[in-house]
């Protein structure tokens, strides 16, 4: 699916959250967010996936204006994770990633056991198997990220937006996070994901760098994410290096002592 | 932690509610005011003769509908409470401290003061359905806006005030074919009959399948308003339904039995430790806990004091208020 915006904007009364948003992305292509607090992240991510509605452009699904999609054409297109995930649930974790399937009830097209199968492949892509049968409320944060990473994934759909996936996981869940979104794309699924850590935004195909709701850059990770222009947004000193150990960038953030 | 969800748990589960269910209604029929001996109900049962006419007149005229009644009546207590608990996403929504018994008895009120007493009861039916629907939708709609602790508390401050207007309206109608404030205060089954059952049942019955059909899409709210839509459940569109379709359900109820609280939050309760929270189970399940409930509490409020009779709120709150009190106190997640 393409996903296509024209000179998307958002605006409350008192303020211009995103403006003159223009991305066209192919499927499989993996784009990392990135950008300040109250840069728009969240907003841009909301208003792609037709949660809020623009106040001025637009954005399409393969031509198609998204706030005119049914919901549950949108639930089959896109799948979202949210920023927070409630913890006072009672469901197991098992439950809550077939709650991913939901659009997919009585429909003729969807093969006995498909659901069963995505639900199962999701689980075992983010390492949940030994937990399924445990309540949520009894996960730790970061579980409870998994679990909901999980959900998102066995949605199926050739969208998938996620807003911070990493904030709460240790660094080797981090990385697994890092390879289902590689596999995601490499099966023609389009991610969107904003994230904080700009050194995981360098394993993205592109990258978007908001500042004030507009877009200060947009392209390959090694076009966007350089000393000067990080500096300007992060209004922080940050030097982007050759990374030691491989091939491609490190960003370091340092303070001037 | 224990599985809840495991197939055979349920049906064991299933299985032994009906049977205690069916087991309970035998013996509310065996006692009353007129003892019924076993030995009767299961020879009507089979079809022959009970060895006693005046035996055989009172459980098939007075007994049955009641027992019968109680069961209908608790069954869409119990599951009702499940729907808007899961709505609400509190497990302190109930169709009692939410209004909307209240909205739903005055709207009975006045459909029994134009409807003679031995008709069908279907005029006050239809307004206390429509009045319960309408109340739903209405303070449903500011679900979004206000937390579900809030609205809690709107809830009971506007049924307190609609049930002041409904006294007000039953002691000035003053007519016979009127039930007492007291019936909208604590309800009673004590004027159960064929008639109001059909037509309690024919309302009940097929809303309360049509809310098990929401069951999957009522588990997602759980996760939000937001979560759910994105997951493909319009709750812009469905929670008015849903909630409407619990008001009917509600006005249904209350022409039968009156007001009677507990039932709803108690049911839900208890069972969502040992079925699991997923709707579909916890619906069917929760109406099977509400009918036991209620025949059981309705069999001692016509038998602990006999021949008189203790309104039928009295009992599940003095038994259910403590309960739930203790319960609150030490609550764990839903």
């Amino acid at each position: 699916m393409k996903l296509s915006t024209s000179d998307l904007c958002y605006s409350t009364n008192d303020a211009e959250l995103v403006c003159d948003v223009n991305l066209a992305l192919e499927p499989g292509v993996r784009v990392a967010v990135v950008g300040p607090n109250g840069a728009g992240k969240s907003t841009l991510l909301s208003l792609l996936a037709g949660d809020l509605h623009s106040s001025k452009g637009s954005v399409a699904y393969d031509g198609m204006d998204v706030p005119m999609l049914p919901i549950r054409q949108l639930a089959r297109s896109r799948a979202i994770l949210g920023q927070r995930q409630a913890e006072d649930i009672a469901f197991n974790v098992r439950q809550i990633v077939e709650m991913g399937r939901y659009v997919y009830r009585n429909d003729a097209s969807v093969r006995p056991g498909e659901d069963e199968r995505a639900v199962t492949s999701a689980l075992e892509a983010l390492d949940l198997g030994p937990l399924e049968n445990r309540l949520v409320s009894s996960l730790s944060g970061g579980e409870r990220q998994r679990t909901a990473i999980a959900r998102t994934i066995a949605q199926e759909t050739p969208l998938i937006l996620l807003d911070e996936p990493t904030t709460a996981l240790d660094i080797g869940h981090q990385e697994m996070v890092l390879r289902v979104i590689r596999s995601m794309g490499r099966s023609g699924r389009t991610v969107v994901a904003v994230l904080h850590d700009l050194n995981m935004a360098t394993a993205f195909d592109q990258v978007i760098l908001l500042d004030r709701g507009g877009m200060a850059a947009y392209g390959t990770p090694e076009e966007v994410l350089d000393s000067r222009g990080l500096t300007e947004v992060y209004e922080h000193p940050i030097e982007v290096v050759q990374h030691p150990l491989r091939p491609g960038i490190f960003v370091l953030p340092y303070t001037e002592e | 932690m224990t599985d809840t969800s495991s197939p055979t748990r349920l049906t064991l589960w299933f299985g032994g509610g009906l049977v205690l269910l069916l087991l309970t209604m035998v013996g509310a029929l065996m006692f009353g005011a007129f003892s019924i001996s076993l030995g009767d109900i299961v020879a009507w049962m089979l079809g022959s003769d009970t060895s006693d006419a005046a035996a055989q007149r009172v459980l098939t005229s007075i007994r049955l509908p009641r027992v019968l009644a109680a069961a209908i009546f608790g069954a869409a207590l119990g599951s009702i409470g499940v729907v808007l608990q899961g709505t609400y996403r509190s497990s302190l929504a109930d169709a009692h401290l939410l209004g909307y018994s209240s909205a739903a008895g005055a709207g009975a009120a006045i459909g029994f003061a134009i409807t003679p007493v031995a008709a069908f009861p279907v005029v006050p039916v239809v307004f206390a359905a429509v009045a319960g629907a309408v109340f739903g939708v209405a303070t449903a709609a500011l679900r979004a806006r206000s937390g579900s602790e809030r609205l809690i508390l709107a809830g009971v401050a506007f049924g307190l005030a609609i049930l002041a207007w409904t006294g007000l309206f039953v002691l000035v109608v003053d007519s016979p074919r009127v039930p007492t404030f007291m019936f909208f205060v604590f309800g009673s089954l004590s004027g159960a009959t064929w008639k109001g059952l059909t037509v309690a049942a024919v309302v009940v019955v097929p809303s309360m399948y049509a809310l098990w059909r929401y069951g999957p899409g009522l588990d997602l709210l759980v996760l939000g308003d937001s979560e759910a839509r994105a997951l493909g459940f319009d709750t812009r569109r469905l929670i008015p339904t849903v909630v409407a379709i619990v008001g009917i359900v509600v006005g249904a109820s209350v022409v039968l039995g009156g007001v009677v609280g507990f039932i709803g939050l108690l049911v839900p309760f208890l069972l969502r430790p040992l079925v699991g929270p997923r709707h579909r189970i916890l619906i069917p399940a929760s109406a099977i806990g509400g009918a036991l409930a209620v025949v059981i509490a309705d069999t001692l409020a016509r038998t602990v004091a006999a021949p008189s009779e203790i309104p039928l709120g009295l009992i599940t709150a003095a038994v259910g208020g403590p309960f739930l009190g203790w319960f609150l106190l030490r609550r764990r997640p839903t």
